[in-house]
């Protein structure tokens, strides 16, 4: 069965060439019937299987892989990665640690408190029949309404994130929600100092994400942050 | 190892001459390309050498080379296969089987397992065939490939 292994087409019969799925009277192969495609039939499988078993071994192949299991495993990377989920208020793209996120909705409405008018502290709002007092993101980090000019082919969605912290929970309205990103310790840079004096205080450090860098916010000081509008 | 045996085996298939075997998972670190080996003179030919493993050495046999005295083919579906093995001071090292035609895993269901009702005490590695899709399989106990021979250099191996 392996004896020509380096001819490589020489000894495989190319059926699905050869009878394929085009004839539909006299000469259609009986597997057809359960197959329906030769790309689902076993004899093309293992055909394929056949070339790619007996492929030689590309030049440098053997250095290659020697040179990449030699390096050793970065320790523990894995287990000490953290998540974050990532998400954009103006031209900001910020972070929080994803255990902190109960929650993201569609914004509801807010009502707002009076007495209590704030610019950070919106108002409560009802997700799910609970209450929760809602904070504006940008005004509690001081992100100025700067001309975040979005991509016309993408659609953005504001959104409502319930963020707890021990027995509180808060709602946070943010821009849009981008996702979640994995880092390790060792990604997160300094917080550069070209960032505004009210955002570097909410902010851990950078981390970098192709060509975008993303603040991770420090959720004690944040927290701190709203609780302190409540007094 | 054939943990409980009313559960589905999880193996790698590979191949030895037309014959295919079966190293269940259970007994797995890491599946390798093959690469570079450090040659290991004065050794048997099934030695195929040692490999730098994220930093220490692991001595690789060719598992072609000792069951039919035929080496395995230098082609990418030839792979090493990295499993635990114990020393007799109760040291674990890691052991490579470079082995042919390393292209995938077969689910082994408990009831197509038969005893091949031959015992070969020169070779204990071979244990129970499985009737896989009209094919025999052989499982390979990971743990007795090892033979005196063997044992004998990764003790000395491990004596620094």
């Amino acid at each position: 069965m392996h004896k020509h292994r380096d001819s490589h087409s020489a000894d495989i019969d190319d059926c699905w060439n050869r009878i394929g799925v085009w004839s539909h009277t006299s000469n259609r192969c009986p597997k057809l019937l359960e197959t329906v495609h030769c790309r689902n039939c076993p004899d093309f499988a293992a055909a394929a299987r056949k070339i790619f078993e007996s492929r030689s071994l590309p030049p440098d192949y053997l250095d290659e892989w020697c040179r990449h299991y030699a390096e050793p495993l970065k320790t523990q990377r894995g287990l000490a990665h953290s998540s974050t989920l990532v998400f954009r208020v103006g031209n900001e793209a910020l972070s929080l640690p994803i255990s902190l996120i109960d929650e993201i909705c569609q914004p509801e409405m807010i009502h707002r408190l009076p007495h209590y008018a704030s610019a950070i502290l919106r108002g409560i709002v009802n997700i799910h029949g609970q209450l929760r007092l809602c904070f504006s993101m940008a005004e509690l980090l001081g992100i100025e309404d700067s001309h975040y000019t979005p991509d016309e082919k993408r659609r953005v969605f504001p959104r409502m994130m319930v963020v707890r912290r021990k027995e509180s929970r808060f709602a946070l309205l943010v821009d849009e929600v981008l996702g979640y990103h994995r880092h390790a310790p060792d990604d997160v840079l300094p917080v550069p100092a070209s960032l505004s004096r009210s955002l570097t205080k909410f902010t851990r450090g950078i981390i970098q994400d192709g060509d975008k860098s993303i603040g991770l916010i420090d959720e004690e000081v944040m927290f701190t942050a709203m609780e302190d509008n409540l007094k | 190892m054939l943990n409980d045996p009313n559960k589905p085996l999880y193996a790698v298939v590979f191949s030895v001459a037309n014959d295919r075997y079966a190293l269940p998972v259970a007994d797995l670190i890491e599946v390798l390309p093959l690469l570079k080996l450090k040659q290991m003179p004065q050794t048997p030919a099934w030695v195929a050498g040692l490999m730098n493993y994220r930093g220490s050495p692991v001595l690789v046999i060719d598992i072609n080379s000792m069951m039919i005295g035929k080496p395995c083919q230098a082609i990418v579906s030839t792979r090493i296969l990295l499993t635990p093995v114990r020393r007799k001071d109760g040291i674990e090292k890691i052991l490579g089987l470079m082995a042919e035609s390393v292209t995938g895993t077969v689910k082994i269901l408990p009831e197509t397992l038969r005893s091949s009702e031959i015992w070969n005490s020169d070779a204990p590695y071979l244990g129970l065939l499985a009737l896989h899709e009209g094919e025999i399989l052989q499982i390979i106990h990971a743990d007795k490939l090892l033979t005196e021979d063997c044992l004998k250099l990764l003790e000395l191996e491990g004596s620094e």
